[in-house]
């Protein structure tokens, strides 16, 4: 094909008419709610803008509640033991359900690795400024899953303790010098932190094509790869035993002997954001989350357990408000209802669902 | 219109949606997106 300038006037006109027109048409679509009724975008949060518009726009008719947490409202760990349609399986999913039937729409927003500087941050974009007004529809109820993972050791200080970088723009200066900055990172890391930033903001394009990733890179990019190839060659011959213990190992240190430290990260960064919740006025429900405590076995150290538990509910007393609820749930399932140290079976998510529709319904009926 | 903008407006479209795979399935341009993700 010879290159004439008619053929790269031709090219060059098509290309960025067809640009153009699919910014064109996700600028209309996106505040009408479409890409989020007919995808589930919830596995993860990929950008700042796209938080923002799912605040705005992920429930058109607005959500009565809005639900804050970690991995425990996602799919990886379904997807991790190769559960089909891990993502109708998921506590978010059967939340919606239930409070659907109730005729009461929930936003789950939570991802892996969700730590409380994350959560501050999240509740800085939810209730911006003094936190009297809400960005996108007032919800009616908070709700705030916590996990014993987001206490521990290996994430109450440096920048372990935030799991997304894009939000530290979201935290007060002082939380944001005691995170600190990540030796590792390079210019070259900085400089590609700042176009994709700039990208997700000012271009739809970018913005949504980084969220529909998450559709099939999920967890992550890797898990993809290995689904495929597991199409393919088979499941892997993997020792169960051997991936418990793998799991198990990694997971240790939350579990340990520890005391939550009550100057640390994590408690700070809750006190912070019960502090943002109460201005708000919102009725907020606080639930400690379900934990097998034996999954862990000889790796869970029993009066740390007990006494972070206890300190915790204290802290919840001594920073509680009016329309604020707690209550902890970390001994309520058996064993049998978990694929692992915290993350539920399908059948232990649709329990976990029902109990908390209960929890935040007055009667099973109202907010 | 000439034959060959005809054919231009073709390999546009080829190349948008060469660039829309590239959007959709590539790796992530974020250096340090997620600090630590764990389950």
């Amino acid at each position: 094909m010879a290159f004439s300038k008619s053929l790269l006037l031709g090219a060059l006109t098509s290309f960025l008419g067809l640009v153009f027109l699919s910014e064109m048409i996700l600028r209309i679509t996106v505040p009408t709610g479409f890409w989020y009724r007919h995808f589930d975008l919830s596995a993860d949060f990929t950008s700042l803008p796209e938080i923002k518009d799912r605040l705005r726009y992920g429930v058109p008719e607005g959500p009565e509640v809005i639900v804050l947490g970690d991995s425990i409202l996602g799919a990886s760990a379904l997807m991790e033991h190769r559960l089909p349609g891990a993502r109708t399986l998921t506590l978010g999913h059967a939340l919606n359900h239930e409070m659907g039937i109730k005729g009461i729409h929930a936003l789950p927003l939570g991802a892996d690795g969700v730590l409380l500087p994350d959560l501050l941050a999240l509740s800085e974009e939810l209730l911006p400024g003094n936190g009297t007004k809400t960005l996108g529809p007032r919800p009616e109820k908070i709700l705030l899953v916590l996990n014993f993972r987001m206490f521990a050791q290996d994430f109450a200080s440096g920048t372990k303790a935030l799991s997304r970088d894009f939000l530290r723009v979201d935290l007060p200066a002082s939380l944001v010098s005691t995170l600190g900055t990540d030796p590792k990172k390079t210019d070259e890391n900085r400089l590609s932190d700042r176009l994709y930033d700039f990208l997700c903001r000012r271009c739809f394009l970018f913005r949504e094509t980084q969220m529909a990733k998450t559709l099939w890179y999920y967890p992550t990019q890797k898990d993809f790869f290995q689904r495929q190839l597991e199409r393919v060659m088979g499941p892997p011959k993997e020792d169960e035993d051997l991936v418990e213990a793998s799991l198990k190992l990694k997971i240790a240190s939350y579990y340990q002997a520890y005391h939550w430290p009550p100057d640390a990260l994590p408690y700070e960064s809750l006190g912070l954001l019960l502090d943002k919740l109460k201005q708000s006025g919102i009725p907020v429900e606080v639930v400690l989350s379900p934990q097998n405590s034996g999954f862990l076995g000889d790796y869970l150290d029993r009066p740390s357990y007990e006494y972070n538990r206890k300190n915790l509910k204290l802290f919840m007393k001594t920073h509680g408000f009016a329309g604020m609820d707690y209550q902890d749930w970390s001994s309520r399932y058996e064993p049998r209802f978990f694929l692992d140290h915290c993350h539920l079976t399908p059948e232990g998510n649709q329990a976990y669902a029902r109990d908390l529709s209960d929890l935040l319904t007055v009667k099973g009926k109202n907010l | 219109m000439n034959r060959s903008f005809i054919k231009g407006l073709g390999l546009g479209v080829v190349l948008f949606l060469v660039f829309l795979a590239i959007l959709l399935f590539s790796g992530d341009l974020s250096a340090s997106k997620f600090i630590y993700v764990d389950f």
